[in-house]
C-alpha cells in the first residue's frame, strides 16, 4: 500500500521540490502552506507522515507537532522537521515535542528522501 | 547660579590671549580696573550684564560661559569619580571642587574622556550582541538559507533526473533563475545593513558624546554645505559695500565703521598685522557678517534644533566664516569664474583676493539647485595626515575614521610644498577621480614660533575633468594609468600594496 506523506512548507518553490521528490519516491503527496491547513490535512487525509517546516505562518511547525502528539489517534504518524541550518535549540525542542526526525535546509534530496523513507521504517534519526 | 560661578582665571586666559591689559577690558566693561581684578581672582562675581558685555568685547559666545559653571562640573566630575566604571585614583571632595574652579579645560576633559570610554565601552559590547541577536540579521539568515535551499534542491533535482520532460525542465530552471537573483539582492541588503548606515553606523549615530566638531560637520553635510538663506544675506551685505577702491579689504573695514562703529584696525595686535592681507580680509569679512547677518545666522542656529553649547558656538562660528566667504567670493561671480577660469585656483586665488583654501572651500558650496558648480570633495589635512576639515559633494566617500589611504596625493604634496600637485585616482570599486593638492606652511608671527604645515585638496568625479585646466596635461582615459588607491588602509581589499599600513579587512562572518 502507498504510504501517504503530507508536506508543509509555505515557500512555494520548495514546496514544489519537496512535492516532486517525494512523489519521484513513490510517495502519495498531499501538501499545506501554513500550520493550520497543516492540522487539517492531518485530519482528513491521515499521512503517515508530516514532513514539516518549523517557520510558518499562522501555526508554526513546533505548534503542529505538539497538537499532532497531543491527539491519542495520531500516535502513529510520523513527524520529520525542516528548518533552516544551525540552530541547535530548535532540534532539541523538535525532537523533545515528538518529532521522528529533523533535518537542516539547505539538505540534499538524495538524504531528505532516505531520511523520510527511515522514519516512516521506523528507525529514528541515523546515528550521530 | 551666576552669582556662584569663579570664572576668574577664565577671564584672564580669555584677556591675556587677546593681549588686552586690565586696564583697557575694565575700560571697555565700564568697570575700573581694580574690580576688574577682583572679579580675576574670583573675589567678586561676574554679573550678566558684565558677562553680556565681556561676551561682546571678544566676540565670543557668553553661553561657552554659561554652559559648564564650575558647580555644575564639579557635580559632573563627583559623578565619574563614584562610578563603578572609574578605575581611580580616588579624588576627594577638595580635589574636585578646586579642579573644577581652576582649571575647568582640564575637568572638562577627564568629563568627555570618561563619557567616550562609557560609549566605546557600551558600543563594543553591543556590537558583537547586537550583530548576533539582530532581527534582521535573523531573518537575513533564514531568508538566506531559503533560497540556497530551494537553489539547492532544484539543481539536484535536474542533475539526477536526466529524462525530465522539457517543460519541466524548463520550469525548474526559471526557478533556479529566479532563486538566484533574490539570493544577489538579499546579498546586497545584508551588505548595506553592514556598512556605513546599518549595524555598525547606528552604533555611531547613538553616541551621546559626539564632539563638536564631528556634530557640525555632520550638520554640514545634512545641508549639502549650501546654505541658500545666507547666500541671500551675504549678497545684500556685499550689496552695501562701497565700490572698493582700495581693495575688497579697504570696503570692509569702511562697513564696519560705518555700520557698527568697529574700528578694526585699532584693535589689530601684533598677531593680527602679521597676517597675509586675504587672511586678514577674510577676519574683516567673518567680523562684518557676525555683526551684520546675525539674524540670518540665527534662523540657521534655530533650523538645527538642540545643540550643546559648545557645538552651538561652533556652528556659529562655521556659519558666519560661510557668510564671510560669500561675501569674499559671491555665489554668481564666482561660479562664472570658476567655469571661465576652469578652475585655475591660482587664478580664482588672484581674482577673488583670497587664499587656495578659501578658494577650494567656496567651490564645494556651490550647490545651489539650477545653478550647481562642479561637485568637488574637499579636504584638508595636517603633515601627519590628520584631517581637520572635509566634505564631499563628488561621491568620494571620505572616511572619518581609520585615517586615509596613503596614496592619496594629499599626502605627496607634502614633498613638493606650495606646488600643485595632481593625480588621477582609481578607487577599488572601479571609481575615478581628479584630485588636486597643494601643500603650505603658516608661521605665527615671530621670530622662532613654530610653523604649521598643513595641505589642501580638492577632487572630483574624472567625468568633470574636461572642466579642469589641472586635466589638460593628464592622462585621464586611460584607467590603467590610473593610480590605485583605496579609502584607507583598513576598509582596503588591495592585498598587493606596497603601502599598506595594515592587513586587508577582515572577513565578516563565521
Amino acid at each position: 500500500m502507498t504510504q501517504r506523506v503530507l508536506v508543509v512548507e509555505d515557500e512555494p518553490n520548495i514546496l514544489d521540490s519537496l512535492s516532486f521528490l517525494m512523489k519521484q519516491a513513490g510517495f502519495d503527496v498531499r501538501l499545506a502552506r501554513d500550520g493550520d491547513a497543516a492540522l487539517r490535512m492531518v485530519e482528513s487525509a491521515a499521512p503517515d507522515l508530516v514532513l514539516l517546516d518549523i517557520m510558518l505562518p499562522r501555526r508554526d511547525g513546533f505548534d503542529v507537532c505538539r497538537t499532532i502528539r497531543a491527539n491519542p489517534e495520531w500516535k502513529d504518524v510520523r513527524i520529520v522537521m525542516l528548518t533552516a541550518k544551525g540552530r541547535k535549540p530548535d532540534r532539541r525542542k523538535g525532537m523533545q515535542l515528538g518529532a521522528d526526525d529533523y533535518i537542516t535546509k539547505p539538505f540534499s534530496n538524495r538524504e531528505i528522501v532516505e531520511r523520510v523513507q527511515r522514519a516512516l521504517d521506523g528507525g529514528g534519526p541515523p546515528a550521530g | 547660579m551666576l552669582n556662584e560661578t569663579r570664572l576668574g582665571n577664565r577671564i584672564r586666559r580669555l584677556r591675556t590671549g587677546n593681549r588686552d591689559t586690565q586696564a583697557r577690558l575694565a575700560g571697555r566693561l565700564g568697570i575700573s580696573a581694580s574690580y576688574l581684578n577682583l572679579i580675576e581672582n574670583d573675589r567678586r562675581p561676574l554679573t550678566p550684564a558684565l558677562l553680556g558685555r565681556l561676551a561682546e568685547a571678544y566676540g565670543i559666545d557668553e553661553q561657552i560661559f554659561l554652559a559648564d559653571a564650575p558647580a555644575r562640573l564639579r557635580a559632573d566630575l563627583a559623578s565619574i569619580v563614584e562610578d563603578p566604571l572609574y578605575p581611580g585614583p580616588r579624588l576627594g571632595e577638595r580635589a574636585l571642587t578646586e579642579l573644577a574652579a581652576t582649571l575647568p579645560e582640564a575637568g572638562r576633559a577627564l568629563l568627555a574622556l570618561f563619557r567616550a570610554y562609557l560609549a566605546t565601552r557600551r558600543e563594543a559590547a553591543g556590537l558583537g550582541e547586537r550583530l548576533a541577536g539582530d532581527p534582521f540579521l535573523a531573518e537575513a539568515r533564514h531568508r538566506l538559507l531559503t533560497r540556497l535551499t530551494s537553489i539547492r534542491s532544484y539543481s539536484e533535482i535536474l542533475r539526477d533526473n536526466i529524462d525530465l520532460a522539457v517543460d519541466r525542465r524548463e520550469r525548474f530552471a526559471d526557478v533556479l533563475v529566479d532563486e538566484s537573483e533574490q539570493l544577489t539582492d538579499l546579498v546586497g541588503e545584508v551588505f548595506d545593513f553592514l556598512g556605513a548606515d546599518g549595524a555598525i553606523g547606528v552604533g555611531a549615530q547613538e553616541s551621546p558624546n559626539e564632539s563638536p566638531a564631528a556634530l557640525i560637520a555632520d550638520l554640514v553635510r545634512t545641508h549639502n554645505n549650501h546654505y541658500p538663506d545666507l547666500e541671500d544675506a551675504a549678497e545684500a551685505l556685499r550689496a552695501t559695500l562701497a565700490a572698493p577702491s582700495s581693495g575688497l579689504y579697504g570696503a570692509l573695514l569702511e562697513a564696519l565703521q560705518r555700520d557698527h562703529n568697529v574700528a578694526l584696525e585699532a584693535e589689530a595686535g601684533p598677531t593680527t598685522e602679521a597676517l597675509p592681507r586675504e587672511s586678514r580680509t577674510f577676519q574683516a569679512a567673518r567680523r562684518l557678517a557676525m555683526l551684520s547677518c546675525g539674524p540670518a545666522i540665527d534662523r540657521c542656529l534655530a533650523g538645527s534644533g538642540d545643540l550643546p553649547s559648545a557645538a552651538s558656538a561652533l556652528y556659529r562660528q562655521v556659519l558666519g566664516s560661510y557668510v564671510a566667504a560669500a561675501v569674499v567670493m559671491p555665489y554668481g561671480p564666482f561660479r562664472q569664474a570658476a567655469a571661465d577660469l576652469r578652475h585655475d585656483l591660482a587664478l580664482l586665488q588672484h581674482h577673488f583676493d583670497t587664499s587656495f583654501e578659501q578658494v577650494c572651500h567656496r567651490l564645494t558650496t556651490l550647490q545651489r539647485p539650477g545653478a550647481e558648480g562642479v561637485p568637488f570633495h574637499f579636504l584638508r589635512l595636517d603633515i601627519a595626515g590628520n584631517v581637520s576639515k572635509s566634505f564631499s559633494a563628488s561621491g568620494l566617500h571620505i572616511p572619518r575614521h581609520g585615517g586615509l589611504c596613503p596614496r592619496w596625493n594629499a599626502h605627496l604634496a607634502f614633498m613638493t610644498p606650495e606646488r600643485i600637485d595632481i593625480q588621477v585616482a582609481q578607487l577599488p570599486d572601479g571609481t575615478r577621480y581628479l584630485f588636486v593638492a597643494k601643500a603650505m606652511s603658516r608661521a605665527a608671527a615671530g621670530q622662532g614660533a613654530p610653523r604649521s604645515y598643513y595641505a589642501v585638496a580638492i577632487g572630483c568625479d574624472i567625468s568633470f575633468a574636461p572642466h579642469l585646466v589641472y586635466a589638460d596635461n593628464l592622462v585621464t582615459d586611460r584607467p590603467a594609468h590610473d593610480v590605485p588607491v583605496g579609502l584607507n588602509c583598513r576598509q582596503c581589499p588591495r592585498r598587493d600594496c606596497a603601502q599598506r599600513a595594515g592587513p586587508p579587512p577582515f572577513v565578516v562572518g563565521t
